[in-house]
């Protein structure tokens, strides 16, 4: 397979690059990590985006600390500093994918419209949690042929809010096309959205962190998986086969 | 231009932030809980930015505007960010009891406190501008809002203290319900005040150059110095000055000298400007003067009257004529930065200090001759604290040092891990036996920070000269840091070198005493005393000069009768606290004793005692030395005469605190009827002191006042003196029981609300104390005295 080549972007505070770096290595990507002041050095433009990558991570943890609302302030970069559209980017045939405050990031941009945010929810909980999370329609790429799967989460203090004055319109917009792809199982919430490409995802679960079977909680309980890849790699290699089309 | 942001949840949304802190209020003081009906937390920032209004208002939109869940408040830049009104009464009118009473409590971060939100935020609003300024400043805050009708000032202040600021690194007030409803605080004079630097109001004409706000490594200008001194100028019959050129060192940080040492191997030194001396100085050769400084005691409590000491006014016509004999002589620009006039006894007292710069001609510059090069000294590894000892660093390090040593490149190594530099040196005495030159050029900073403190991993390398471009490329390739910062030599000095100067030298025989007195520790001239300084301001300068004393904000002045002056540094709002005074004959310890413990009533921590003799007596020098050994505080004498004049026997005395924060420095007298009065015992081994001055604790800020009691306090008589003094200013009254006898300490006042949380920290760090009365709001001093008998007396009388 041809290596297609992926951009990490990684900012202060960010997490789990060297995670997307493994993932999309060993789908057969050429993973790079840049961080911000990289990306403005090596004047990657949206011009430059388009050429040289294929795929863009943007990772979760807290950037720039959190100021301003989870990935506001790395939003604020993308758009006025790199001079990224991302919406263009997809056009062009370039997959997004968004996780945690990266997803913060891509709502900040408005990729998926600009009614919806994410907020505290006042649990103020900091721990990992492991979620059921069911993939709905089949306008995303990253998320094409699979059923129910497990991911570890860690925005579990964060909810999916909506403009209040247009709940009406928003909600049914993102159900008429489709663009809520990914609901949690127990209780039907919102957990990521896609664009109307679907190439660019952005979901509350972290698949980096699922990439083999050892990395769930109760492996040991099927030790005879263990060397099994992990539910969160099936995303990545949605993405591969997507670039080898 | 300024601007005030406010953001917050709107108000159809719930403030989970704010929620939790009414929950924690809940548990610790569930009546007050119960007190709050409606809590909302709002971010605040203000901000100065060097561009155009709709540039600014563009950024704020992008950065601070989330249109699904939050308003901004902005004043007037956009209102149609927030509700209807565009002010926080949009919020108010959500809470469930309108119309309601509303309560603020605004926090702050304090300048120079590390402030990562603000950063970001400037990040932030700098990406959007698209340019970065130098002048772009943002501070960051949080407000709170409660609503509650039964809500009393103390509450608020207990919130405040207790749950919503931290008062080491944030400060906080309060806001009434109509500052809340109006405006007036987006306004930009408002927002400029947050973000002024603390002595951009007060500050001389002739510190321009050393302006706040401008960092401190930019280049001096030295046309703009040389206008200064000639605008300042006392006289205009004096002659031109002189070109401010490079040949003379145009010193910004004066430290005090001592004229014990050789005069010619300095470059200033201070004095007083008594005529006798002047015309002795003036002797030496080309000199000028920097500053001239007048600090005086408003307040003289030994003054002897005109009669019995030289005239103040004698004393300051001296001094002008001097200055103006000097500068006709010696062709010198003259600067006069300030002369403090006290009229509050209508006697003022004057005594003088000042600096003066030597032509750097006069200075030892070290020749290429001279320099007996040895060895290279080269610092390898790593010098910053808290670095993990890497075993492939080391190996790698071990295998050049063994190439180095092949090569014949390497002379000598030292071990640094886990020892300072200083001790370095001192282990190593065959390397050194000679005398080493340490070269600072750039590198001051990792050498005082390296110099007594442990290196975390590296050695110091003796290096052969010839084979120094060679092992340079060796650990270049090998990519271990290295610093090249001095040479062995054979001139019997160890020498600190800046610019090709020698900064300050001591003799290797003197390095290598073994007493602690060794002149080595000193080479930085750190504090002596006291060692710990947790509460040390985060960018404090060691050395300052006179000019910084001299400036005497009216703001801060603290006490009507108090002979302080108050310093806030250039930067932020810690400082310096001079208290000075004239003492007579009589000088003993106590006296030291009682100057040292007002300093700390006041929240000072002391950093060193400093004697000008305006007239001394030769004995007087060997009482200093004692006091030196007693408290172990540095005394620098200033000058010595030994021959006594008539009439003026006096010892200037300068006491220097340094003040994390002037704008609390405590005051003595007593606040508020029904506080509570405590005797803290004051001697300076005592918890009590340490946590008087700040360096233990957090909660001094909750005193009301603090009275410093003289240690020879056995007589009742000067124990009533001090506190009807302290309750004289607010006609405030007290009832205490005085049931033994009290020796030095201090009498300090607390409020009933925050007592418990002082209470519990005095028994937690062991402060002893003793509740001894309470204010009252008749000017009666009540006493109970051991016999249990009641002593009125009338304050207005006794004073």
């Amino acid at each position: 397979m041809s290596k297609y080549r992926a951009l990490i972007l990684s900012a202060p505070g960010n997490r789990g690059e060297r995670h997307f770096e493994h993932a999309l290595r060993s789908v057969g990507f050429d993973a790079e990590i840049l961080s911000v002041p990289e990306v403005v050095d090596y004047g990657i433009d949206l011009d430059q985006l388009c050429l040289k990558y294929k795929l863009l991570i943007i990772p979760g943890g807290n950037s720039y600390s959190s100021v301003l609302g989870g990935g506001k302030v790395l939003a604020l970069k993308m758009r006025h500093l790199f001079r990224w559209n991302l919406q263009r980017f997809a056009e062009r045939g370039g997959l997004v994918l968004g996780v945690g405050t990266g997803f913060e990031a891509l709502l900040h941009m408005n990729v998926f419209g600009d009614d919806y945010t994410l907020r505290s929810n006042g649990s103020f909980e900091t721990t990992v949690k492991w979620i059921k999370a069911v993939p709905t329609g089949s306008r995303c790429i990253w998320l094409k042929g699979l059923g129910t799967i497990e991911l570890p989460m860690n925005l579990l203090d964060t909810e999916f809010v909506i403009e209040p004055g247009s709940v009406v319109e928003a909600t049914g917009r993102l159900e008429r096309l489709g663009l809520a792809c990914l609901r949690s199982a127990e209780n039907d919430g919102i957990l990521g959205l896609c664009d109307l490409t679907g190439r660019i995802l952005g979901m509350m679960p972290n698949p980096e962190f699922f990439l083999s079977w050892t990395n769930a909680e109760d492996w040991f309980l099927n030790p005879t998986r263990a060397a099994a890849p992990g539910q969160g790699y099936a995303i990545f290699e949605n993405a591969a086969r997507y670039c080898e089309q | 231009m300024f601007c005030r942001i406010e953001s917050g949840y709107k108000a159809g949304f719930s403030d989970p932030e704010a929620a939790r802190i009414h929950r924690k209020i809940a548990e610790i003081h569930p009546s007050l809980a119960e007190r709050i009906r409606w809590i909302r937390k709002l971010r605040i920032a203000w901000m100065e930015f060097d561009a155009s209004r709709d540039k600014v208002v563009q950024g704020i939109q992008e950065v601070f505007k989330n249109p699904v869940t939050d308003w901004v408040f902005t004043g007037d830049l956009l209102p149609s960010a927030a509700g209807s009104n565009g002010t926080l009464y949009d919020l108010m009118q959500e809470s469930p009891f309108r119309p309601g009473v509303f309560h603020g409590i605004e926090k702050r971060k304090r300048l120079m406190v590390h402030d990562e939100d603000s950063l970001v935020l400037r990040d932030a609003m700098q990406t959007v501008l698209g340019r970065k300024s130098q002048g772009d400043r943002v501070v960051s805050g949080e407000l709170l809002l409660l609503e509650g009708a039964k809500l009393v000032q103390s509450d608020l202040e207990w919130i405040a203290r207790n749950w919503f600021a931290h008062e080491q690194f944030e400060s906080w007030s309060l806001l009434s319900e109509e500052e809340l409803k109006r405006n007036s605080r987006f306004q930009s004079e408002q927002v400029a005040k947050y973000l002024a630097l603390p002595g951009q109001s007060v500050r001389s004409g002739l510190l321009q150059f050393r302006a706040p706000g401008r960092a401190r490594d930019l280049p001096i200008q030295w046309s703009r110095v040389s206008e200064l001194l000639r605008s300042k100028i006392i006289s205009p019959s004096i002659p031109a000055p002189l070109s401010v050129g490079d040949d003379w060192g145009f010193l910004a940080d004066i430290r005090f000298s001592s004229s014990r040492l050789q005069i010619e191997s300095l470059s200033e030194t201070e004095f007083q400007l008594c005529r006798h001396q002047l015309d002795h100085f003036a002797l030496q050769g080309n000199m000028r003067f920097q500053s001239v400084l007048g600090v005086l005691p408003e307040k003289n409590r030994l003054w002897r009257s005109e009669i019995e000491g030289e005239s103040p006014l004698k004393v300051r016509d001296d001094f002008e004529n001097s200055i103006e004999r000097v500068a006709s002589s010696t062709n010198t620009p003259i600067a006069v930065m300030k002369i403090l006039e006290e009229t509050h006894e209508a006697v003022p007292a004057y005594f003088f200090t000042g600096n003066i710069s030597i032509h750097d001609k006069d200075l030892k510059t070290l020749k290429a001759r001279d320099r007996g090069a040895l060895s290279d000294l080269f610092f390898v590894g790593y010098g910053d604290q808290g670095v993990i000892r890497n075993l492939s660093f080391l190996g790698t390090l071990q295998s050049t040092y063994r190439h180095g040593l092949k090569g014949e490149a390497i002379d000598f190594s030292i071990h640094g891990s886990g020892r300072s530099l200083l001790q370095c040196f001192k282990g190593a005495h065959e390397e050194f036996q000679y005398g080493f030159d340490l070269v600072i050029d750039g590198i001051e900073d990792w050498f005082k920070k390296n110099f007594e403190s442990a290196i975390s991993l590296g050695f110091i390398w003796g290096v052969n000269p010839e084979k120094r471009q060679w092992l340079c490329r060796v650990l270049e390739s090998r990519g271990i840091p290295y610093i090249h910062f001095g040479t062995t030599s054979l001139t019997g000095d160890v020498r600190i070198l800046e610019g090709g100067a020698v900064r300050s030298s001591v003799t290797i025989r003197e390095f290598f005493r073994p007493s602690d007195e060794s002149p080595a520790s000193r080479l930085y001239e750190e504090p002596l005393y006291p060692k710990e300084t947790r509460n040390q301001p985060a960018h404090f300068r060691n050395r300052f000069c006179t000019e910084d004393l001299a400036l005497k904000p009216e703001d801060f002045h603290t006490n009507v009768a108090s002979p302080v002056v108050l310093r806030p540094s250039l930067e932020h709002w810690s400082g310096l606290m001079v208290l000075g005074d004239l003492i007579d004959q009589s000088f003993n310890s106590q006296v030291l004793d009682y100057l040292m413990r007002r300093c700390t009533a006041m929240g000072g921590q002391i950093h060193c005692v400093q004697a000008s003799y305006l007239n001394g007596l030769k004995s007087w020098s060997n009482t200093l030395l004692q006091l030196e050994r007693d408290f172990g505080i540095a005394v620098t004498e200033v000058e010595f005469i030994h021959q006594p004049e008539i009439r003026a026997h006096w010892l200037a005395l300068q006491i220097i605190a340094r003040v994390a924060d002037v704008r609390m420095v405590r005051t003595e007298e007593f606040k508020f009827a029904n506080d509570r009065i405590y005797w803290l015992p004051g001697d300076f081994a005592q918890p009590g002191t340490r946590w008087l001055a700040g360096f233990e604790g957090r909660y001094q800020t909750s005193l009301h006042s603090a009275v410093a009691i003289e240690s020879d306090g056995e007589d009742l008589q000067k124990v009533t003196d001090a506190l009807c003094f302290a309750l004289k200013k607010r006609k405030l009254g007290a009832e205490v029981r005085i049931q033994h006898r009290f020796g030095g300490g201090f009498f300090v006042s607390v409020g009933e609300n925050e007592r418990f949380a002082v209470e519990e920290e005095w028994r937690t760090l062991g402060v002893r104390h003793e509740f001894v009365g309470r204010v009252t709001a008749s000017p009666y001093l009540v006493i109970r005295n051991e016999a249990d008998q009641l002593e009125t007396i009338s304050i207005e009388d006794i004073l």
